[in-house]
């Protein structure tokens, strides 16, 4: 069953790991190359800090889907950044690696499983691993542009508002276990950018720090757990594509309009244009989850009384918005 | 089934074969008998007619003892073959069922829908039986749509990942009033050597058609079968498998 403390103290784990180890490495040798690869690694202690914490029993050999997502495609997305980060490597070779990584991601997640046995023809198994290429190499390599050009902690901020709200619907579709690993991925992707941002604003004398580190592992990530959440959950098609695309909002920085207002203005109009979309999945969601799985659930295992006092104001709150 | 008797007529062939100049000369006229041989043209015609015949007939009858040994020799080696008798799990007579605790007060029960399955049971030698069943983990039914969806995802049953429960045996030892089954049972990828107590085995004939039942009941926990852990709370970690089979000889 959900456990909202235990959630709270395995985000607060992973947040505080990845800022020690992006502080620590950072500050002894201060060059942006190097604190590329700080983030890097301070992602991944910051997500072992987390599966620790929620007491994440992962299989090696890796059995279920979820397995592969967090034992070979995240540590593959951490060393592709760790290496991408590199002076030596080019930038060709980099994205090569990543589009590679794309490639692969799909089939990895459906191996073994009956998508690639009597459910799918060669036909069907062929296009759905294309389209999850082809998805997430265009969402990565638009926002890791972005990135590029723009710099700043916004787009950061809108995967790990994605993956938050991606974990929720997951969450309540029935498949705890899956929304619960990505709490962590929030908790070290926003830690590792405020930090990352920090260090570099007050050492790095506003060098642009490139996030494309930070933003490369949140959308493989979060490409990763929607495709979970909808191939082995009940995340539906609709609420996957919304969650893996609202990101992509960020370009709004890029018109005219937003170019001539102020960076905070600029930073908060995106942040809430994204959040629309995600805001009106979870509401969706909640409405699903009521509908089909709070029946199951009786008091004695919603939890405290303040915490069913607390879901049944949220119940109200939500028929009232959706009644308007 | 006749065999035997078709193995004594070829030995009775084989012994009444008698010598075969006597046999023609009684056969033959008088006055001829009475002519030595080789000066009777006609006669050596015809005693050499009669040879040549009697060459053809021992031919054929050596390819008669022959084809008559083979048959029972088949007949005997298709007899030690069958003597088991191969039956088909009867889904509609049969059922996979199940129950877990529910905050340690009450049981919530629970069926497997599409379960099949195939066994071999030898009367004269126990110990070569077989029993072979699969089920399919996404017909799990508890009589509320909303569980069984949530059972089917990867937290339970994971059915997208593991689609069946399977359990084969590898071997089976006689007991007062059934067998003793051990075999290989797997659940959610996880394979474990348990051992089954079926009871049952009597047999039926009905409208022609031989039935043999067993019933048998086991205990599992879902943490040996790397159920998550954590979903293990007001569902308790061990269930009662029941297994009620019928099945139809092939």
């Amino acid at each position: 069953m959900p456990d909202p403390l235990l959630y709270w103290q395995a985000i607060a784990a992973s947040a505080v790991c990845a800022a020690a180890v992006v502080a620590t490495l950072a500050t002894m040798t201060l060059t942006t190359t190097r604190l590329n690869s700080a983030c890097v690694l301070g992602i991944g202690v910051g997500l072992l800090a987390g599966f620790y914490v929620l007491s994440l029993q992962l299989q090696w050999p890796p059995a279920s889907s979820l397995d592969r997502l967090l034992l070979i495609i995240v540590p593959l997305a951490l060393a592709i950044e760790l290496i991408g980060g590199f002076g030596r490597t080019s930038r060709s070779v980099a994205w090569l690696m990543r589009v590679t990584l794309a490639v692969f991601v799909s089939p990895t997640l459906l191996y073994g499983s009956v998508y690639f046995g009597d459910h799918w023809s060669i036909s069907q198994q062929i296009a759905v691993v294309s389209i999850g290429a082809v998805l997430l190499a265009i969402a990565g390599g638009l926002l890791c542009g972005l990135a590029q050009r723009r710099g700043g902690v916004v787009i950061s901020i809108a995967i790990c508002l994605s993956i938050q709200c991606a974990a929720v619907a997951i969450m309540m579709g029935g498949y705890i276990k899956g929304g619960a690993a990505a709490l962590p991925f929030v908790a070290a992707l926003l830690t590792t950018t405020i930090v990352a941002k920090w260090i570099s604003h007050r050492w790095l004398q506003g060098e642009n720090f490139a996030e494309i580190a930070i933003v490369g592992v949140g959308v493989v990530a979060l490409f990763g757990f929607l495709f979970v959440g909808r191939f082995f959950g009940e995340l539906s098609t609709p609420h996957a594509m919304i969650l893996m695309h609202a990101p992509l909002l960020c370009w709004i920085i890029e018109t005219p309009m937003m170019r001539s207002c102020r960076p905070s203005i600029t930073v908060a109009a995106c942040l809430l244009l994204v959040a629309i979309p995600l805001a009106i999945v979870v509401v969706l969601a909640k409405q699903e989850f009521d509908r089909e799985m709070a029946p199951l659930l009786d008091s004695s295992t919603v939890g405290s009384p303040a915490d069913t006092m607390v879901i049944s104001q949220l119940d109200v709150s939500l028929n009232v918005i959706s009644c308007r | 089934m006749g065999c035997p008797n078709q193995l004594s007529l070829a030995v009775l062939f084989a012994a009444s074969r008698s010598d075969s100049r006597t046999a023609v000369r009684d056969l033959l006229p008088l006055d001829d008998a009475l002519t030595p041989l080789p000066y009777n043209h006609s006669l050596t015609l015809r005693l050499s007619n009669t040879i040549g015949q009697e060459t053809e007939m021992r031919r054929s009858f050596t390819t008669c003892v022959t084809a008559i040994l083979l048959g029972a020799l088949f007949c005997a080696s298709h007899q030690s073959a069958s003597a088991a008798d191969d039956y088909e799990y009867d889904l509609v007579h049969s059922s996979v069922s199940f129950k877990a605790r529910h905050l340690d007060i009450s049981w919530i029960h629970g069926r497997f829908n599409d379960v099949s399955g195939m066994f071999s049971i030898d009367r004269d030698d126990p110990s070569r039986s077989t029993f072979a069943l699969t089920i399919q983990a996404d017909s799990v039914d508890t009589a509320n749509e909303a569980r069984d969806k949530h059972l089917r995802q990867p937290d339970y049953f994971d059915t997208k990942q593991y689609p069946t429960i399977e359990f084969k045996s590898t071997s089976v030892k006689p007991i007062d009033g059934g067998f003793e089954v051990t075999g290989d049972f797997t659940m959610h990828g996880t394979t474990k050597e348990i051992t089954l107590t079926l009871m049952g085995g009597k047999e039926h004939v009905f409208k022609d058609v031989k039935r043999v039942a067993f019933s048998t009941e086991y205990a599992v926990k879902r943490s040996d079968y790397g159920f998550d852990k954590n979903a293990i709370g007001p569902i308790g970690d061990k269930a009662l498998i029941m297994i009620d089979c019928e099945g139809v000889r092939k």
